[in-house]
């Protein structure tokens, strides 16, 4: 039975997640389809069917597996073995093996590649043809196709510069010898420029020209010195440690920087959560302990609460029109190693303060553990988040385009508060509602804010 | 430097200069071959020198390649400097029992208590219709064994240079001519001008492709690499000049700038000189190379006899052209 084990996707991929079956189990597949996303640490890739057969799903939806463990296996109808190797085992995986393959040298895994019979064979040199068998290893007639998703053939230098970059070669098209990619290639991606067909580019300015000795000349030449710079100028920085972005941090890094262009303005206002406590305090009594909230979870009911009553707080502009989304989905701004992520609670405004808690608690445990799936990502109409259990009083949040508004909680403290007359001690929270001021305006805003305050402290009104 | 090494010299009359030269400056120095003194050698390398230096210097010898190979090292170890020539390569097999287990080995048996400061003289390569036992391409056999020194003039500037530097090398060198070098004509150096083993020479200099080439072959190259310049490629000629000692970094370094190389070798392809130098590069420029290392080789056959097909065989300027378009991802123009 042909099976298939977790690629190596990547050259620091030492575990992947099941994201999608695109194929369900059972189902009658074609070598060549894509069948299933796989995530890794840095990009989420469609690995294609290896050979023909029916599918039958080993590793489920969200299980993360170290590379080379088996996720599936082909077999014909009657469940007998369809092919004769083993496919994307562990080994073929290997980038090594990649390179092996791309040069012609056939690998004992390498049965299912086919195109490449004869490669390996030595022959004559140079033949009657214009090319050398050597060199005819390196002929797109030769080589066999880079297109399996399981292989990225490129060359060492190209991997070297992706390395140094932190670029995924998976995004990266070949157009070397068989869709090997090279240097150019690399390059081309880097400076966000197709690759030129037509190469002989010149060296990097870098390689000074060697002194030559014409034929002839009397004295010997002076070798080109052996210390090589590493391929990719660095510039001025100074020495450190680096270490390549992943790919979340990459999004991060893009999302954020479009987020700084949006015009916005931040109001605050201060919130008594004294009633609140006392009525986090009770259902501690009633709720079992993962459906108990936090006052964050208080602060998204009361956001979905006042987004249903104005919808307008959740328009979005797109183009030279204003966006109101559908569903009262709340974004919830979770820490994760190395990042941040937002996984949505879907229409919020539906759910209960225990279902939002509990809920909230698995998006995060699993957002922590990597297993959400993009869809539990996406879709949120206006986000909160939170710092307020890291003693931090009050912030102002980036907004998380393209949704128009962020509510940043501080914690919730004892202060001196005057009211009627006198100073009193009260549980209080400051809120920073920050906003997209192409869409929303002052008063809209103000007038939000005010609502979820005023529901945060009348805490029985979320409960309803 | 004498006035007269101005003026063109052919490969032949430069080796000829160098064994005149040496022969003058220690008596030590004697040679022996076949047909050397009376008949000047078969290549005429030893022209005049007979006359200029009489038979105890100039000593031809019977037909017994194994028997004078051996005379030669008995006198290196004795002390004197003997420059031995052998017809050519495919003469030297007779020779290999004396070349790989004596004069290779006596010194590291003897813990250093002798040298064999012999050099083997011999003229390899194909392309005069000389079939297949005539024509062949030893270099590598010879470069496989350690305790010898190895070295592939490709000019007659280096022909001379390297061999005097052989000559009073204390070690045994194997001096690999070309058949097809031998009326070559180019500038030489002077009687002072030695040059050192294990110092690579760029020929030609170039940003796209490193090619490496020995012997008759950086000619090869070198014609390859003007057609390629007129199709906007420019190539690195780089011609190893020694292969015991290689100049590794010499070839390295140009392979890390480039990140492609192509090595011409008129040898066979199968675990010769290419083959060699190109494990020698994978493993110091891996990281730096962008496509296969690629070969261009005699044809893994022995030598045809006829005309056509020897050529197709042998190396061609084309054939390197068709190795560096493929190997920077280019199609044959």
């Amino acid at each position: 039975m042909p099976e298939m084990f977790m690629p190596k996707l990547s050259d620091t991929m030492e575990e992947g997640t099941i994201l999608r079956w695109i194929k369900a189990d059972g189902d009658q597949v074609a070598k060549g389809e894509p069948l299933v996303e796989i995530e890794t640490d840095k990009a989420t890739m469609t690995v294609e069917a290896p050979d023909d057969g029916v599918l039958s799903i080993i590793a489920e939806e969200g299980d993360t597996l170290d590379v080379g463990a088996p996720i599936a296996t082909i077999g014909d109808a009657a469940g007998a073995p369809t092919g004769v190797q083993s496919v994307a085992s562990p080994g073929e995986a290997d980038p090594i093996a990649t390179d092996e393959v791309a040069t012609g040298i056939p690998t004992a895994s390498d049965g299912t590649a086919g195109t490449i019979s004869g490669a390996g064979t030595p022959a004559i040199t140079p033949s009657p043809a214009p090319m050398a068998p050597q060199h005819a290893a390196t002929s797109p007639a030769v080589a066999p196709p880079a297109t399996s998703g399981t292989r990225i053939a490129a060359s060492p230098l190209a991997r070297n510069i992706a390395a140094h970059a932190g670029l995924d070669l998976s995004t990266v098209t070949g157009t070397g010898p068989g869709g090997r990619i090279v240097k150019r290639d690399v390059e081309a991606a880097l400076s966000g420029n197709p690759a030129a067909e037509d190469v002989a580019q010149p060296a990097p300015a870098a390689a000074a020209p060697p002194v030559v000795a014409p034929l002839g000349s009397a004295a010997p030449v002076q070798p080109v010195p052996p210390k090589m710079p590493p391929p990719v100028p660095r510039g001025d920085w100074p020495a450190g440690r680096r270490t390549p972005l992943t790919h979340l941090q990459q999004v991060i890094s893009r999302r954020m920087t479009e987020a700084h262009q949006v015009p916005d303005f931040t109001l605050e206002r201060d919130v008594d959560t004294t009633a609140l406590a006392a009525a986090r305090a009770d259902l501690r009594v009633a709720l079992p302990e993962d459906q108990r909230p936090s006052v964050n979870d208080m602060v998204v009911r009361a956001v979905a609460m006042a987004v249903r009553e104005r919808p307008d707080m959740a328009s979005r502009l797109d183009g030279d029109d204003l966006l109101v989304p559908d569903g009262v989905h709340v974004g919830v701004a979770v820490s994760v190693p190395g990042g941040l992520i937002v996984p949505v609670v879907r229409d919020a405004d539906q759910k209960t303060v225990p279902q939002i808690a509990a809920e909230v608690r698995d998006l995060a445990r699993r957002g922590r553990a990597g297993t959400l799936r993009p869809n539990e990502m996406e879709g949120s109409a206006i986000s909160v988040t939170n710092l307020g259990m890291f003693g931090i009083d009050r912030f102002h949040a980036v907004i998380n385009a393209p949704e128009p508004a962020i509510l940043a909680v501080g914690r919730s403290v004892e202060r001196p508060v005057v009211l009627d007359g006198h100073v009193v001690v009260r549980e209080v929270m400051t809120l920073s509602l920050s906003v997209d001021h192409r869409v929303i305006y002052g008063a809209e805003a103000a007038t939000f804010l005010g609502r979820v305050a005023e529901l945060l402290e009348h805490p029985a009104a979320l409960l309803v | 430097m004498s006035t007269d090494t101005a003026k063109p010299v052919a490969y032949r009359d430069a080796l000829n200069q160098a064994l005149r030269e040496e022969l003058a400056r220690d008596p030590d120095v004697f040679l022996l071959g076949e047909d050397i003194a009376g008949f000047d050698g078969a290549f005429k390398v030893t022209r005049g020198l007979l006359q200029e230096f009489g038979p105890q210097r100039v000593v031809d010898t019977p037909i017994t390649e194994a028997g004078f190979t051996g005379l030669a090292i008995g006198a290196a170890m004795a002390g004197l400097r003997p420059v031995v020539e052998i017809m050519t390569v495919n003469f030297a097999i007779l020779a290999m029992d004396q070349i790989v287990n004596n004069a290779a080995k006596i010194h590291y048996m003897f813990g250093g208590q002798v040298s064999v400061p012999i050099v083997i003289r011999m003229p390899g390569g194909g392309g005069h219709q000389l079939s297949s036992q005539h024509s062949q391409t030893l270099d590598a056999w010879f470069a496989h064994v350690p305790g010898l020194k190895v070295v592939c003039p490709s000019t007659p500037e280096d022909a001379k240079g390297l061999l005097k530097t052989a000559i009073r090398d204390d070690d045994p060198v194997i001096f690999i001519e070309n058949e097809g070098l031998y009326g070559k004509k180019g500038p030489v150096g002077g009687p002072d001008d030695l040059i050192p083993f294990g110092q690579a020479v760029v020929r030609r200099a170039g940003t796209h492709c490193t090619v490496i080439a020995h012997s008759r072959m950086v000619w090869v190259a070198l014609q390859a690499a003007e057609e390629l310049a007129a199709q906007g490629v420019e190539v690195e000629v780089i011609d190893p000049r020694t292969f015991r000692p290689l100049d590794l970094d010499t070839l390295a370094g140009s392979v890390r700038r480039t990140g492609h190389a192509v090595i011409v070798d008129e040898g066979w392809p199968e675990y010769g000189i290419s083959a060699g130098l190109a494990t020698h590069l994978y493993e110091a420029c891996f990281d730096w190379i962008d496509a296969p290392i690629g070969r261009v080789n005699c044809a893994d056959v022995p030598m045809p006899y006829a005309k056509n097909l020897e050529q197709a065989a042998l190396p061609q300027p084309a054939d390197v052209v068709a190795a560096v378009l493929a190997n920077i991802g280019r199609g044959i123009a």
